[in-house]
């Protein structure tokens, strides 16, 4: 060990350990500078429906000139280049700049923004969030707006989703009912009448329904294929079973939760049964993955499965696909489903409100043209079911009837969520798994549920 | 010499240990400057912010309003904490002794000289790099308790299958079977320790006719037992931390069977915005974690042995 | 010392045996789930999850990985990746040995309750500090850069590396030390030219474990980094899976693909791991 000179050296290697370290501080700071309009945020969303494949993104538009009005927008998880074609058309009709991002992860990236005062000009909503962000002063009150235009064409349950209290808080530019899609081969296999058929005919009863599906489930180990699948833990979702016996998540007001209602409690029963009987897989029947049923469906393992038509090209499209209207429930004696709806809505805070505004109408008018004729969705107002746009683009695929959807959009409630629901919804969940394993009997389960819920609202509402 | 030694006061002497203790401090803390600033800059305050927040409700989009003590007494009585943390504990009990145990006798075979054991080191580390993501999505598959590969096996064997991450009682210690595939860290830990240990205790022991049991016992895990240590502390904290799995893999199901801790601080920070609430519920862990923490410090003056004689705390 | 002959080679044989299978059978089991990794990668497409389940895909799709790439700028992704990689292990590696030499080797008041803190710091979850640190780096205006992913790296590398050094640092003699300081070396000198090689192993560890807990981190990238293009691995892969959420062969191979630098990198790094022991050179204790 060579101690000579060694001052001298450390001095040197120090030197050279600090070198390295500036360089390393300098270097690290290299990545673009934020974009150099005044409100540019980071935008994300989830909304339910999905694009099809895209290819590579492009980059973000460049900044515009300096007098160019630019709204930030957040969106997630649609094809980058679809919706370019909608900001596209919006900025040269309107002359204002979309400066947007596409980022995963929404639920991290929103608090963090909000507490740095940085959200967006525009935010994505998704059906069951703008009561929570409305109630905590985050979204621009539309209503002085809309009152210029004519909502009334619009799936009213879509603007039902878009309001809380009796005000606007969003554009719903997308929406899609619950739909049943069926393997129409094994539905033949099994010699049964094609389910739109039947509904052509008034027919398609959920007598009929719980029929198919115990027919369909049969088979063992690598034979086993179940009617149907159970539909996603979440009490938005499972609401419209809930309501075909008679039960809802909540009172009028939202003020109280009735999960533990009579009508609830069939509802779940309902749906429990069908997992006891094994007509109805569950996600840990198929596997991972956001899909959950997808890849058992595919494999031509279920007879009956609901998606939002975004999720169309996820199908395999090898199998005899049909269409028929949504849940339908004979002992409250309507029809009940849901729609996926995803909103755009203003910030509170944002410097050009009308801008905002003239944004949200267009998106939900033209900006849905474009969606649908691209694929990536489907209409959200009761003319466009008529427009060749539409009907077109259903060619494209050719097995569903135009009809059949709009059974679907006309038999659409909203399954509003108040603020809390997320809350609520966990504590539903752990109450289904144990119902479902037997640890409790529903109604117990939800008896527990109840009690905490109604804490949960008196919170959040009041 | 010695007449100077003498005529030197009392004070004198202190005085000169004094000012070397002051010289030994600031050394001490030039060399640990680059922690301490970095603590004061980017750790302590973030940190300090949190704590205030756990006496506020705060729901990010709203400035945070006083509170007093309303989330402790929320969480007092609020059962599903309990349930996170029972969860919680449960898991670490089983997850950090077969961690430690696994990742010790993997670095025992990887320290053998024998060729290509490079590769081999690479291979058993590999599965500690698969991002978090793809490991949740295989295990779901390989797991799944009628199509999975697993299962399909043990009844190849003619063994009892399980319903692993679907059943209330099995979720969690598959779950700790599972953090078996992320001991890689540990596993080089206790590999560069091994390698630290010189050949020549070996040898003297082996001339005194010592077993490999015996060598092992007496020799090794002394002499390793600064980076036992180690690991079992960072196993603990880290099993105390597990989020990502559940997040991804069982949601915290079936029934709350895998509600851990930090997935439901994240239930309420994020989901919620119950900043205020997930911060104290974070900080009532951190104060459980560290209380155990110190007493296993204090505890392994008993069986840590040092090198260095007792500079150790 | 060493025996010779017949006797002496059947033990080594028997032992080299029982060596090989007990390091193949670790293997084996340990490679399990990548292996069905691997096969998900190169599945065609909608075939992942067929039943029962096939190890080997039919047909072999290695065109899954050019699909991956060209699907999402996952080149980009890397190179971020690797940036804020390397930078942060370089800033670990030096801070980490430097600091935990302090905490073990060093004596100084408050020493002990320093140390604590520093575990202590260890316990917090990440999450409840998220938003705070987020707008600590955004008052300095940090955020949408590297900078709040790399420098704070430099200041320790992070309580798990200082405790880890600092273990290592307690397991060498200080006879070593000792004998420099009577020559008359510094501190820093001690550290550098004597503490810093013999703790090689520890070094490299941490470098690994630097590199590796960059290159895999999810959450604070999300937070900090908004441009896409500034995005790393772990962020796109994410996004991936929102993208081709169907396309888990896709997925799967895009993990493959982030696993693999790590993985030549560990290859590399682990020789030393042997060097340790030469560099010690001990002889009396």
């Amino acid at each position: 060990m060579n101690m000579q000179g060694k001052s001298k050296l450390t001095r040197r290697e120090i030197l050279k350990l600090l070198g390295i370290t500036a360089g390393g501080a300098v270097l690290s700071s290299c990545g673009p500078a934020p974009t150099p309009t005044e409100k540019s945020v980071e935008p994300t969303a989830m909304p339910p429906t999905e694009a099809p494949a895209s290819t590579e993104a492009p980059a973000p538009t460049d900044a515009p000139s300096a007098e160019m009005v630019t709204l930030s927008l957040w969106f997630g998880e649609y094809g980058d280049d679809i919706m370019q074609e909608a900001f596209d058309a919006y900025e040269d009709q309107f002359g204002v700049h979309i400066d947007w991002l596409n980022v995963p992860e929404f639920w991290v990236k929103i608090p963090a923004a909000a507490a740095a005062g940085e959200l967006p000009d525009v935010i994505i909503m998704g059906d069951t969030d703008i009561p929570t962000f409305a109630v905590k002063n985050v979204l621009l009150p539309l209503n002085e707006y809309a009152d210029s235009v004519d909502l009334s064409d619009f799936v009213q349950s879509a603007i039902a989703h878009s309001s809380w209290a009796g005000e606007l808080y969003g554009m719903p530019f997308e929406c899609g009912p619950s739909m049943w899609v069926y393997n129409k081969g094994l539905v033949d296999e099994a010699g049964l009448e094609d389910p739109w058929e039947l509904a052509k005919k008034g027919e398609w009863t959920q007598a009929v329904f719980d029929e198919t599906i115990k027919v369909l489930s049969k088979g063992e180990g690598d034979d086993a294929q179940w009617g149907t699948f159970e539909p996603a833990k979440s009490i938005d979702i499972q609401a419209p079973f809930l309501k075909g016996f008679g039960g809802d998540r909540f009172n009028e007001d939202f003020t109280e939760c009735t999960l533990n209602s009579e009508g609830c409690v069939a509802g779940y029963t309902y749906i429990l049964q069908q997992k006891w009987d094994g007509y109805a897989a569950d996600p840990s029947d198929a596997v991972a993955g956001h899909t959950g049923i997808l890849p058992l469906f595919n494999a031509g393992k279920v007879g009956f499965v609901y998606f939002p038509r975004g999720l169309w090209p996820a199908l395999n499209h090898d199998l005899d696909l049909g269409l028929a209207p949504p849940y339908v429930f004979t002992v409250a004696g309507e029809a009940y489903t849901r729609h996926g709806v995803n909103i755009f809505s203003v910030n509170q805070e944002t410097e050009y409100p009308q801008e905002g505004w003239d944004f949200l109408y267009f998106f939900a008018t033209e900006g849905n043209d474009i969606l649908v004729k691209n694929q990536s969705g489907t209409p959200n107002r009761y003319a466009a079911l008529d427009s060749p746009l539409w009907l077109d683009s259903l060619k494209v695929e050719g097995w569903e009837d135009p009809e059949a959807w709009k059974m679907g959009f006309n038999a659409t409630l909203p399954t509003i969520a108040p603020p809390g629901q997320p809350e609520i919804n966990d504590l539903a969940q752990a109450a289904y798994d144990s119902a479902y394993l037997k640890e409790q009997t529903v109604q117990e389960a939800f008896d527990e549920v109840v009690e905490q819920a109604n804490q949960i609202l008196a919170e959040q509402i009041g | 010499m010695s007449i100077i030694v003498e005529k030197t006061s009392a004070r004198t002497r202190q005085s000169i240990r004094w000012r070397k203790k002051l010289r030994d401090d600031l050394r001490g803390y030039l060399v640990i400057s680059p922690w301490l600033i970095g603590f004061v800059l980017f750790t302590a305050g973030p940190m300090i912010a949190s704590a205030y927040l756990s006496f506020t409700k705060y729901d990010v989009f709203s400035p945070p309003r006083w509170a007093g003590l309303a989330n402790f007494a929320r969480m007092v009585d609020d059962r599903l904490f309990y349930v996170a943390l029972r969860n919680t504990a449960e898991y670490a009990v089983m997850a950090v002794p077969i961690q430690l145990i696994s990742a010790l006798f993997f670095a025992v075979l990887l320290n053998q000289k024998v060729r290509g054991i490079g590769i081999f080191r690479t291979l058993f580390y590999l599965p500690s790099v698969t991002p978090g993501v793809a490991n949740a999505a295989l295990w779901m598959f390989l797991l799944n308790p009628q199509f999975g590969v697993v299962n399909a096996l043990l009844k190849a064997a003619g063994l009892p299958t399980s319903r692993f991450l679907t059943s209330i009682d099995t979720v969690r210690p598959t779950m700790a079977m599972l953090s078996l595939w992320y001991i890689g860290t540990n596993m080089v830990v206790f590999l560069a320790a091994l390698q630290g240990v010189p050949d020549e205790l070996y040898e003297a022991a082996e001339m005194d006719g010592a077993t490999s049991v015996r060598k092992f016992v007496h020799i090794t895990l002394p002499m390793i037992s600064p980076s036992i240590l180690f690991n079992f502390i960072i196993g603990l904290i880290g099993s105390f931390q597990v989020f990502g799995f559940v997040y991804i893999a069982t949601e915290g199901g079936p029934a709350n069977a895998s509600l851990m801790y930090v997935l439901y601080i994240y239930r309420h920070a994020f989901e919620n915005f119950r900043m205020g609430y997930a911060s104290a519920l974070a900080w009532v862990l951190f104060v459980i974690v560290l209380v155990f923490t110190m007493i296993q410090f204090s505890l392994s003056k008993r069986w840590v042995y040092y090198e260095g004689g007792t500079e150790a705390s | 010392m060493r025996p010779s002959g017949t006797k002496a080679k059947l033990r080594h044989a028997v032992r080299l045996f029982r060596a090989y299978t007990l390091l193949i059978a670790g293997a084996i089991f340990l490679l399990f789930p990548l292996v069905w990794l691997v096969s998900s990668a190169l599945k065609p497409d909608g075939m992942e999850f067929v039943y029962p389940p096939k190890l080997v895909p039919d047909p072999i799709m290695w065109e899954n990985f050019p699909r991956a790439f060209s699907a999402q700028p996952l080149l980009q992704f890397a190179r971020n990746s690797a940036i804020i990689a390397v930078f942060t292990t370089i800033g670990s590696v030096i801070s980490s040995s430097l600091v935990g030499y302090g905490f073990a080797r060093l004596r100084f008041r408050g020493r002990d309750f320093l140390f604590n803190v520093l575990v202590a710091t260890m316990i917090l979850p990440e999450i409840v500090t998220l938003i705070p640190t987020f707008l600590l780096f955004r008052a300095i205006g940090w955020n949408n850069t590297f900078l709040p992913l790399i420098v704070p790296f430099f200041f320790g590398g992070g309580p798990f590396k200082v405790f880890l050094m600092r273990q290592f640092f307690l397991t060498l003699p200080v006879e070593l030390e000792d004998a420099a300081r009577i020559d008359g070396a510094g501190t820093l000198t001690i550290w550098l030219r004597i503490m810093a090689p013999l703790a090689l192993p520890a070094e490299a560890a941490v470098a690994i474990f630097s590199f590796i807990g960059a290159w895999n981190e999810f959450l604070r990238p999300l937070v900090y980094l908004a441009a896409k293009d500034l995005w790393t691995f772990a962020v796109g892969l994410k996004f991936f899976i929102h993208e081709f959420y169907a396309n888990w062969n896709l997925i799967m191979a895009a993990a493959l693909v982030m696993m693999l630098p790590v993985a030549i990198l560990f290859l590399i790094a682990q020789r030393y791991f042997v060097q340790g022991v030469a560099a010690t050179g001990l002889s009396g204790r």
